[in-house]
């Protein structure tokens, strides 16, 4: 019974047709800059990926968060998301290379907790800003199927305002990592 | 504050004005380029040479990139002034290998790529990942990360935006 469930599940497998849409599910992890610091930062990100193999175009949708950092009497936390139009850049299955254009949103809070040393109160003066702007996406990866490791690179270049815009004035966030990509 | 709003104001003004200016250069840079389009299609285009100038970041930050690439590899000098290295502006050179994806079959119309790179900067190694995009040929939007490597520790970069001419042209002894 067991040799003939596998060598069905082997038939099945070895007859399967060509994919019309290849899903994946995935998770990244590595540092990033914002343009308020000049310290890399920890985030984290879940993704999930559409392509087509034939066309080799599709859909990846990014969520990412960072942890909430303190620096004396303030506390601050970033998340955001892209949304990208994605192409394959070559026909290498066990290499590929990925890139991505679409649009990408920063959302970001701070609040004021009390002074250093002192116990923190959370006095609920928060504030938040988002950013909205172009994203762009690049990946290098290895393919062992059905897992891909990949070497990721986000850029999100953020646009506040038209006066902002007029005066040359973007916000850069940066985003490299490493992912595990789950292959459906 | 009035001040400050001032000086928001002049700088949105010389934008505005710098935008004109870049903006009729591409106008007669794409007029000149369809009339010798007869002359040059007689020619393989298997180069282009491209000036780049790019505006957003920080208030604006002013750099020019001067690149010739093949459709597997590009080379680029580039240059900032916003970015200084013991009293000069950063400048370098980055050889890069580029992986295109066109719309069409042939790239005429719009040719996306990304080009990863390194080379030598006045403030040592540096390492580019560049996306680009060309319309007919002839208009390039860039957006560019760079990665700069000093002793003590590394920088990353933004170029939001890269606005450039791209001309074909051929250069048979060098290459």
């Amino acid at each position: 019974m067991v040799t003939f469930i596998g060598t069905l599940c082997v038939l099945s497998l070895s007859i399967q047709p060509q994919r019309l849409v290849a899903l994946g599910v995935g998770v990244v992890t590595g540092g990033m800059l914002q343009p308020a610091s000049q310290y890399y930062l920890l985030h984290y990100a879940a993704f999930l990926e559409w392509l087509s193999p034939s066309q080799g175009v599709g859909f990846h949708v990014q969520y990412w968060q960072r942890p909430s950092y303190s620096n004396g009497p303030f506390r601050d936390q970033e998340q955001g998301g892209f949304a990208l139009l994605l192409t394959r850049l070559n026909t290498d299955k066990t290499y590929p290379l990925q890139a991505g254009l679409g649009l990408g949103r920063v959302l970001g809070s701070f609040s004021y907790t009390g002074q250093p040393g002192s116990t923190p109160i959370d006095i609920g003066q928060q504030e938040g800003y988002s950013i909205n702007g172009l994203g762009l996406y690049a990946s290098a990866g290895i393919r062992l199927s059905p897992l891909v490791v990949s070497l990721v690179h986000y850029h999100l270049v953020g646009l506040v305002d038209e006066d902002e815009v007029r005066a040359r004035v973007a916000w850069p966030f940066l985003f490299t990592g490493i992912s595990l990509e789950w292959e459906l | 504050m009035k001040v400050l709003k001032s000086l928001r104001l002049d700088a949105a003004a010389a934008a505005a004005s710098n935008s004109a200016q870049v903006l009729a250069t591409l106008l007669l840079t794409m007029c000149l380029h369809l009339s010798l389009g007869q002359t040059l299609q007689a020619q393989p285009r298997r180069y282009s040479l491209l000036a780049a100038t790019l505006a957003p970041n920080v208030g604006g930050q002013s750099a020019f990139s001067l690149l010739t690439r093949a459709p597997d590899w590009e080379l680029e000098g580039f240059y900032n002034s916003y970015l200084s290295v013991g009293g000069l502006g950063l400048g370098g050179v980055i050889m890069s290998v580029r992986e295109r994806a066109c719309l069409t079959q042939s790239c005429a119309l719009v040719e996306t790529s990304v080009s990863l790179g390194g080379g030598l900067a006045t403030s040592g190694p540096i390492v580019q990942l560049r996306w680009s995009l060309v319309f007919l040929s002839t208009i390039r939007l860039d957006v560019a990360t760079q990665a700069f490597f000093s002793r003590t520790r590394m920088v990353l970069w933004s170029y939001p935006v890269w606005v450039g001419v791209s001309m074909p042209f051929d250069l048979p002894f060098i290459f």
